[in-house]
């Protein structure tokens, strides 16, 4: 190929060169030829004339010889013919000329001539009864200058081929004595009219003139020139038709030119032609070869010959020198190829080795978090995991555009939940954010589809990028991140996905702007050298969505703030929107704070397979709450023992295991028949976070996998996923601290899942306040929900049933929720049919699951007000304060915490309804409409 | 990649060496090998009465491939018979003239063959052999002073497309002839034999009678001393060809008022057998010379063109007769400048290929033995040689000729009866 590449181009070059040769030698040759006949043409003119004033002087000296012989019949003493004849031996000079004087009007045609018949010495008669040159006689004229000539004929004195100019005279007839009319002609040999052009032979050697008449026929007859008629000549060797013919005669003697016509050999010749404009009917004739006149050859082949040979010499020799160069450079280049491999290989090396160790400091410092109470160990530990996390971040970065470098990149498409994107975005950054002290607001269209396809993970590290930039550059102020999706007409099964992350940080300059994009740059480089990062950030986001056909955007003011944005073409699979996005994810962040396992299961059995100890160790520990019987293996060879021995619920195998990975012990497992895990779970453990990783890990046969280093929540939701449901118990509540022990009665109530409601709720204590609010509220809920079906109020009673959706499903009461669900969506879509048919039933359902709720007002009495302390407008302020930064914050556990606590204090009078409302707000989870009750009773 | 290298490679040697190749080595004409030095710078001229005699240029051409600096001309002309002892007496004599057998023995040429060089000199080279016999004469004294370079003979142009589209065979007897003519007649040709008959020179009348009569007279010397010497006894030997005329006449075969509508004895003559419906036309081979070149002058034999043949005219029992006579000869004029040169371009014309190439150009009959080359003439080849006369041998003299034209040409056009013509003998002129 490489060769190919040098060859190529340079025949084409050669090949170039050699057609510019042939066609400028061409263009030269043709344009000399056109001089050449131009010249040629002049010649003919030039000919034309020289023959023309011939022909005049000897009709003048013809007609001297007339005039003369005329002029003594004029005066009175005619000569006769014999007499005329002996003045004009006396008045020739040339003895070639001769003069015949002819009686036209005798039979025979007879006369004297000047000269002797060369058979018959001493016979001056003359006869042209046989030569037939008197036939336009009539329309001879005897004017002075008019030029009276005969066709070329046969002297019939000497033979030669002669012209004749001829006149009238009057001589005097001596039998009669009367005045007879003669002609008397001039006769010329044609050899003295060939003479004339002799001087052509130095110009052009082998031209031939000829002169023919208005009919073709020959007075002079070039030899070449076949037959005696030009016409008859040109018909004979040129295939012509009829009109082609007489198109060619009338060109021909209608004016001068030249052409090129073929000679009786086939060859081409060039024949100009011009009439004599003294003679009303002859022409002058030039032939010519064409090989004669023109250049044929157009190529100089000795020269293109030595110029091919030149340049393919050239051509040889470059190559080889080109053919050395690239073998020294082949030999660089594998050196530079076993260089990258080595760089490659420890990228990829350092992608698992570095991935390793971090999945073993993260995991134990998140042990550290968990179980240690020393706030100071706890500010370490915090900080072990943001160093680590941004360690994590700057190593993907570096792998990642390595790879782009690398060409092996690739977008790989998958069908991916925008509500998991979203949450992995918000969770990643909300929180570097809260520790800026920014606003993280969100703007998320809750009508966005629920399932899209394409490249979930590099999506999620575009946005990422730019939050954590934004979060990174920005001091103050807020950081709001956009997501939105517009229909594309054309095409009915995607969107454009529409992303922006607006801040109000330090901005970037116009003329820095450029410089955004470029890899390991970073702007203003002196005044953020605080601020940690690679610089590749934004190449690798504007990479990718180059690669996925989009391309960032960007608008800044300096020191007011940025906003980075980008529209994304998705594939919709499922058109589901979303929902209200914020409010689940206040309820997520309700779940965040402090780490609660979701659930126990002290009779599941998990073997985890890692060829890294420390691994092995973060592992359990990080399952250590959930009681869960941890069995592990440093090696495939290991562990295939224990699963033909014992049966286990989730099988955790890294796919990186020297020897044999995790993909080579599943197939073994796999294979193995009659085994306890014949049914198991395969989940694979791999540090490879890249798109399409799902597909190919479940194509190999297992069931999922979770990437490390390993986020202990998702290690908990994919056991809660996967293991048997009759293993899954409540929280231990001897781990809670042992503040909350829930009523016995409530494991009996059906309606509700106390496991669910103790996940959503985060602990007993919390859920245990949740099913008091839930309690308190249900008689007026039902009620209204009652009053406003019966006055006809759809929409509000549509609102009422989803609070009721909202709150059934956080206290675990599953089936009330999906019941008020289906009611909610027939309000939403007008289905008051279904509406009255099943609103009854739904608010019998929630006064009987509030009836069996009801023994809970029963373990605590309510504190009398009194007892209560009274709170000063101070700390009630205080507590205003509070709630409103921890609803900026989106720190809702904290005003609930916060909100429980004013009810413990008598409130001032003044300051009553505003609490209430503050608290009937958290009881029905409308956490934002906080600032604006605090606000309203302020403003 | 090799490939291309190597491909580039030859290219260029290629070109290298065609750059290279200088202008191939001149090649002889086949069988003719060249006596004189062939960078020969001269001239040569061949007069004759020709209008045009584009064979005779076509062989200059090809002469000029072995001798490209000779420069030949064929000049016209005028007055021809008359003037041509004044061009071999004049300053610009020329190297070769036409000559006819004519000539020979008739005084007012005889000077003309003062200036003839002997060609059967062994000492020339000319194959004279490739002629056939009866072509060639010899003067008095056994020297052959010209050497015909075409033919002449008398026959008819035969439509063979049109007799197969009748479903009738070309005729080679007399008896057929009349069984053809009938049935062509009754097929509604109302001339199926055609000819000029307008004057006597060229008219079919002659072109019938002549062979019977030269026949005639060939088996009987004392008839042909009689009809030589003109003597009105000789008329009755006129009376069998005289009758075959009358007959053709007479039986249907040739309308003559049809016949009275071609208006010369050459063009016309061709442009009316190439009209495509006269299944026989009657001319000499002179006339047959200009078919090939009015082929394309024929609108109609252009739309529908036809295999034609020239036969003799099958007068006898036996089939017809062809008269094997010499048309032009070349005489080269010993005087002349350039005589060796002028010996070889005779040396290289007598040939049996060149002459052959002539008369297929002319359109004539050659004067070699084979005639199969040209498919028109082919069937004279064919001819026995029992009825193959050659009347120059026989001893057929010009005056002859004349009386036998004009007796025929009158008994045709009904001007005489055979009976007068019988006893005008050696009165016609």
């Amino acid at each position: 190929m490489k060769k190919a590449a040098v060859i190529i181009p340079n025949l084409l070059i050669i090949g170039f060169i050699l057609l510019f040769i042939v066609r400028y030698a061409s263009f030269k040759v043709e344009e000399s030829n056109r001089n050449a006949i131009e010249a040629y043409e002049k010649m003919t003119l030039t000919v034309d004339q020289i023959i023309a004033n011939y022909i005049e002087d000897e009709q003048h000296l013809c007609d001297i010889w007339s005039n003369y012989v005329n002029s003594s019949a004029e005066s009175g003493t005619p000569m006769t013919a014999e007499e005329a004849i002996s003045y004009i031996r006396k008045a020739k000079v040339s003895p070639e000329i001769s003069g015949h004087l002819i009686f036209v009007d005798d039979p025979n045609l007879s006369g004297i001539s000047t000269a002797e018949n060369v058979s018959k010495p001493g016979d001056y008669s003359v006869s042209y009864k046989n030569i037939s040159i008197f036939d336009n006689l009539e329309s001879m004229s005897n004017a002075t200058g008019v030029v009276n000539i005969t066709r070329a004929y046969t002297n019939p004195m000497n033979g030669i081929q002669s012209i004749a100019f001829m006149n009238y005279v009057k001589v005097l007839d001596p039998d009669t004595g009367e005045l007879r009319t003669a002609l008397l002609m001039r006769v010329v040999p044609l050899s003295l009219l060939e003479q004339k052009l002799v001087f052509l032979k130095g110009e052009y050697e082998s031209i031939e003139i000829s002169i023919f008449d208005k009919d073709g026929d020959y007075i002079i007859h070039g030899k070449s020139l076949k037959n005696s008629n030009f016409f008859e000549y040109y018909k004979s060797y040129n295939d012509v038709t009829a009109e082609e013919y007489e198109s060619f005669m009338q060109e021909i003697i209608g004016g001068e030119g030249s052409m090129v016509i073929k000679n009786s050999k086939g060859e081409d010749c060039v024949i100009a032609y011009t009439p004599f404009e003294s003679l009303k009917s002859w022409y002058l004739l030039a032939y010519i070869p064409k090989d004669d006149l023109v250049q044929n050859r157009v190529v100089d082949w000795l020269l293109l010959g030595i110029v091919s040979v030149g340049l393919v010499s050239l051509l040889i020799y470059n190559f080889v020198i080109l053919m050395i160069y690239n073998r020294k450079l082949s030999e660089a280049a594998l050196e530079a190829n076993q260089a990258n491999d080595a760089k490659s290989y420890f990228l990829s090396t350092m992608s698992h080795d570095i991935r390793t160790p971090m999945n073993a400091i993260l995991g134990l410092n998140e042990m550290v978090l968990r179980d240690s109470h020393d706030e100071t160990i706890i500010g370490y530990s915090e900080n072990i995991r943001t160093a680590g996390n941004t360690l994590l971040g700057i190593i993907n970065d570096i792998l990642d555009f390595s790879k782009i470098e690398a060409g092996k990149m690739d977008i790989i498409n998958v069908d991916y939940s925008v509500v998991t994107v979203l949450n992995d975005i918000v969770n990643m950054v909300q929180k570097k954010a809260e520790e800026k002290g920014l606003a993280f607001n969100m703007d998320i269209d809750g009508e966005i589809p629920m399932i899209l396809h394409g490249d979930e993970i590099r999506i999620k590290q575009i946005i990422t990028n730019i939050l954590s930039n934004a979060v990174k550059y920005t001091k103050e102020g807020s950081v709001t991140f956009s997501a939105g999706y517009e229909k594309i007409p054309e095409k009915p099964d995607a969107i454009i996905l529409k992303i922006s992350v607006a801040d109000t940080g330090i901005g970037i300059k116009p003329e820095d702007m450029d410089r955004l994009f470029k890899a390991f740059e970073r702007i203003e480089e002196k005044r953020n050298r605080n601020i940690e990062g690679t610089g590749l950030g934004m190449t690798i986001a504007q990479t990718f969505l180059t690669m996925m056909g989009s391309q960032l955007q960007v608008s800044s003011v300096y020191g007011e703030g940025s906003v980075f944005s980008f529209d994304l073409e998705q594939k919709v699979v499922r058109w589901d929107p979303v929902g209200n996005y914020e409010d689940a994810f206040k309820r997520s962040l309700e779940e965040r704070h402090g780490y609660h396992e979701k659930f126990t299961a002290p009779d599941a059995d998990v073997l985890v397979v890692d060829d890294t100890p420390v691994n092995l160790t973060v592992f359990e520990s990080l399952l250590k709450r959930t009681k869960i019987r941890i069995d592990t293996a440093e090696s495939g060879d290991e562990a295939i023992p224990m699963y033909k021995n014992k049966h286990y619920d989730v099988i955790f195998l890294d796919h990186m295991m020297p020897n044999k990975d995790g993909i080579e012990t599943l197939t073994e497992m796999r294979g193995l028949k009659g085994t306890p895990n014949d049914e198991t779970t395969f989940i694979c453990l791999t540090a490879n976070a890249i798109s399409g990783m799902r597909e190919m890990y479940i194509n190999a046969g297992f069931n999922d996998y979770l990437t490390k280093p390993i986020n202990s929540d998702r290690l908990e939701v994919m056991l809660l996923q996967y293991l048997p449901k009759d293993k899954i118990e409540a929280p231990s509540e001897e781990e809670e601290n042992g503040d909350c022990v829930l009523p016995e009665f409530l494991y009996h109530l059906d309606e509700i899942n106390v496991n669910t409601g103790l996940m959503h709720c985060g602990n007993g204590d919390s859920y245990m306040a949740t099913l008091e609010m839930y309690l308190d509220t249900a008689a007026k809920n039902a009620d209204d929900i009652e009053k406003f079906w019966a006055a006809g109020d759809i929409k509000n009673t549509t609102t009422k049933v989803h609070a009721l959706k909202s709150t059934s499903r956080v206290i675990g009461a599953l089936e009330l929720g999906e019941f008020a669900a289906r009611l909610e969506k027939a309000g939403d879509s007008g289905d008051t049919e279904t509406l009255g048919r099943e609103l009854p039933k739904l608010i019998s359902q929630y006064r009987k699951l509030a009836e069996d709720l009801e023994p809970l007002n029963e373990l605590e009495a309510p504190k009398e007000d009194d007892d209560w302390p009274l709170i000063t407008m101070e700390e009630l302020n205080d507590a205003y304060r509070a709630l409103s930064e921890f609803c900026a914050s989106f720190d809702f556990e904290s005003v609930v915490h916060v909100a429980r606590s004013l009810e413990k204090y008598r409130i001032p009078e003044e300051e009553a309804a505003r609490v209430d409302a503050i608290i009937k707000a958290v009881d029905n989870f409308d956490y934002e409409m906080i600032p604006d009750i605090i606000k309203g009773e302020e403003g | 990649m090799k490939k291309m290298i190597g491909m580039v490679a030859a290219i260029s040697v290629l070109a290298s060496l065609s750059a290279c190749t200088g202008k191939a080595p001149e090649e002889t004409t086949e069988g003719f090998s060249p006596a004189l030095k062939t960078d020969t710078a001269c001239d040569i001229t061949v007069v004759g009465s020709y209008d045009n005699f584009e064979a005779l240029e076509a062989e200059f051409d090809r002469f000029n491939e072995i001798y490209p600096n000779v420069q030949l001309s064929y000049v016209k002309l005028d007055d021809y018979n008359n003037i041509l002892d004044t061009v071999l007496e004049g300053d610009d004599s020329p190297n070769i003239f036409f000559s006819y057998t004519w000539m020979m023995g008739n005084e007012k040429y005889d000077h003309i063959f003062t200036h003839t060089e002997e060609l059967s000199d062994p000492a020339l080279g000319l194959d004279m052999d490739c002629i056939r016999p009866g072509l060639i004469n010899h003067d008095a004294d056994g020297n052959v002073m010209m050497v015909p370079i075409f033919s002449r003979s008398y026959g008819m142009l035969v439509n063979k497309d049109l007799f197969e589209k009748e479903g009738l065979s070309v005729p080679t007897t007399r008896a057929e002839l009349m069984t053809v003519c009938e049935e062509f007649h009754n097929k509604g040709y109302e001339s199926p034999m055609m000819g000029y008959s307008l004057d006597s020179s060229g008219c079919f009348m002659y072109t019938v009678a002549y062979p019977m009569f030269v026949a005639t007279l060939a088996e009987d010397p004392e008839a042909l001393a009689l009809a030589n010497d003109l003597d009105p006894a000789a008329g009755e030997y006129m009376r069998p060809a005289l009758e075959s005329v009358e007959q053709l006449m007479q039986s249907g075969c040739i309308d003559i008022n049809e016949c009275d509508k071609i208006e010369d004895n050459y063009t016309e003559v061709i442009l009316r057998f190439f009209e495509g419906d006269v299944p026989m036309m009657i001319c000499a081979g002179d006339t047959v010379s200009g078919t090939r070149k009015r082929e394309s002058q024929s609108e109609a034999f252009t739309n529908s063109p036809f295999e034609y043949i020239f036969v003799p005219i099958p007068l006898t029992d036996e089939g017809g007769y062809f008269i094997d006579s010499p048309s032009v000869e070349f005489s080269v004029n010993k005087e002349c400048d350039n005589l060796d040169m002028t010996n070889e371009f005779m040396r290289f014309l007598i040939t049996d290929s060149e002459l052959n190439e002539l008369a297929s150009v002319k359109r004539l009959i050659t004067p070699t033995a084979d005639m199969s080359f040209d498919s028109v003439y082919a069937p004279f080849g064919q001819v026995p040689s029992e009825r193959t006369i050659s009347p120059e041998i026989v001893g057929i003299t010009d005056p002859l000729t004349v009386q036998i034209k004009m007796a025929a040409f009158q008994v045709g056009r009904g001007d005489i009866t055979i009976d007068d013509a019988v006893a005008m003998y050696g009165t016609f002129e």
